[in-house]
């Protein structure tokens, strides 16, 4: 059972342990809540996996998913609903079907927006445009140079979307491709370093856009042992950025790892494993006009 | 709740300070919700899924062969890897007819099933089995770049490779090599491989630059066409026992 309990000495860690926070508890008038669902590295899993007696057996799959996002969307207000990339590869649906079926999934849950992962070059650019061409939702991605290709069409640098009173930015960033994506199927698709483009994104968003939230979808990779760029390390070489939902590495979490950005400010880093066998859920609750900055100060329910 | 959620996970007590903004970050909490056999599935998505998933099935449980025993992955050797590598160098010998092959290689990574059970194997456990669009290839090499080669493949334990190569991992390195029951010769050799290698992939950058011929066919299908060859001729697939790679180390 949930009991209320007085958070006001707990941000020494910073972190607690607590359920959704319910929707009475908001104070309708000052306070926004939002809710992200989020997914990674789905490769081609519209079916549970099957029923064979081995690991994954029976789980999965995205008729379960779309119930969840209708769930949650019917519990609360403001959800938006997010991917992070290599949504193709790895069933026969992506061999047959080239994406067709994915994306147009995706379509139908109503994502927000995703971003590039390695796999989605699988079937070249123009398999990719060509799904992607049906869709509401854009691509994200700013550190790949795609100025001269078909990619162009189908993506954007970031998203800005606007629940209750609370403006959301979203970037996107991919990995590097040398070596990852053969080049017959990258084409001319460059990539940049993600740090000073991520950053140039998020100035904008937070400074020139006024967004409260910025939220940047990586397929870079969790986090690695040598030097390589990863959400741990994008997360403390920038700043602006509040919240990284991560893929590639296929990382399941057992908790979202919160990392510290160049001022010294958290930034969370999320990553729900691999194949739609989970879903992201991030509730956070926006206070409107509030002068006191402690914002530690909240009634929460604890677990 | 009618929520299924396992994952409990946390809340930040947060300080997200968004400067000076009209609207600040006052907490944060997540979940990781699990989809299982506790969450009902959606009609409507059921509906759009159920004619690709009728057609991939047709597709996907034709049956292409029968094997006599439980195939698994291991290495140095494996009658997987012995009963694959022999399917695909017969198919690469009639792939590349102007060429002759000496003998095929396959990464062990390339392999994503571990086991295949014994009986009727339909296209679907090929594709998973090889699920990336990896095409057969037709390498050249010399003598010492078949040496590198097979370094590189005693180094990581043992690939997959064909009845017509032998040899014995001793310190990490390829000794002992046979290749059609002659040692190595100062010659140049034809070996078939999927173009991720040949392309440099699993470390094998010297084999970059070597001269090719890509059949720009999927290697998965080279193998159900095999296999369908086969069958049509009523033959079960060989898997032949021999361990080609010995070892001296454990």
């Amino acid at each position: 059972m949930n009991r209320r309990s007085f958070l006001k000495n707990t941000t020494a860690s910073g972190i607690a342990f607590i359920s959704p926070i319910p929707k009475a508890m908001l104070f309708a008038e000052n306070i926004t809540k939002l809710t992200i669902l989020h997914t990674n590295d789905v490769h081609s899993r519209v079916d549970p996996f099957p029923d064979d007696g081995s690991r994954n057996a029976g789980r999965g799959g995205a008729a379960r998913r779309a119930s969840i996002i209708e769930r949650v969307r019917a519990q609360e207000d403001h959800v938006i609903l997010l991917d992070s990339g290599d949504i193709f590869q790895g069933t026969p649906y992506f061999n047959f079907f080239g994406g067709e079926i994915e994306i147009k999934l995706m379509q139908k849950m109503k994502y927000d927006a995703s971003t590039i992962g390695n796999h989605d070059f699988d079937n070249g650019i123009d398999a990719l445009v060509k799904q992607m061409q049906t869709t509401d939702f854009p691509m994200l991605n700013c550190n790949y140079n795609y100025a001269d290709n078909a990619l162009s069409t189908i993506t954007q640098e970031y998203k800005i979307i606007k629940k209750g009173d609370v403006k959301i930015g979203i970037l996107g960033v991919g990995i590097k491709l040398d070596g990852l994506v053969p080049k017959k199927l990258s084409g001319n698709t460059r990539y940049n370093d993600p740090i000073p483009n991520a950053q140039r994104i998020a100035n904008h968003l937070k400074n020139e856009m006024d967004c409260d939230l910025v939220i940047c979808l990586s397929h870079l990779g969790y986090k690695y042992k040598g030097d390589y760029i990863s959400d741990v390390k994008l997360a403390s070489s920038t700043e602006n950025i509040d919240i990284i939902l991560g893929g590639h590495t296929h990382t399941f979490m057992k908790n979202p790892d919160v990392q510290k950005n160049i001022k010294g400010e958290p930034v969370i880093i999320n990553q729900v494993g691999w194949a739609g066998l989970m879903m992201g859920r991030i509730d956070l609750k926006f206070e409107k006009n509030r002068k006191n900055k402690c914002l530690s100060c909240e009634n929460l329910f604890v677990e | 709740m009618t929520s299924k959620l396992i994952h409990l996970i946390s809340c930040l007590a947060i300080l997200l300070f968004l400067g000076c903004k009209v609207q600040h970050l006052a907490n944060v909490s997540t979940q990781y919700i699990d989809l299982n056999h506790e969450e009902a599935s959606n009609q409507e998505i059921e509906n759009l899924i159920s004619p690709y998933r009728k057609e991939l099935n047709k597709e996907m449980n034709t049956i292409v062969g029968t094997i006599s025993e439980d195939l698994i992955k291991a290495r140095p050797n494996s009658n997987l890897g012995n009963w694959f590598s022999d399917l695909l160098e017969e198919a690469a010998k009639e792939v590349f007819k102007d060429s002759k092959i000496d003998f095929t290689i396959h990464n062990y990574g390339g392999l994503r099933l571990s086991s295949i059970a014994a009986g009727e194997i339909n296209k679907g456990t090929i594709f998973e089995l090889m699920p990336f669009d990896n095409t057969l290839v037709n390498v050249e090499l010399d003598k010492a770049t078949v040496q590198q080669l097979l370094d590189k493949i005693a180094d990581y334990g043992g690939w997959p490779i064909s009845k017509s190569l032998e040899f014995r991992i001793q310190d990490s390195v390829a000794v002992d090599i046979l290749i059609n029951n002659k040692p190595l010769e100062d010659r140049i050799y034809y070996v078939a491989m999927p173009d991720y290698v040949a392309n440099g992939g699993n470390s094998c950058y010297f084999l970059k630059d070597a001269k090719r011929e890509n059949s720009g066919v999927y290697i998965r299908h080279v193998i159900i066409d095999k296999l369908l060859a086969l069958k049509d001729k009523g033959q079960d697939s060989y898997i032949d026992p021999k361990a080609r790679i010995k070892s001296t180390e454990q």
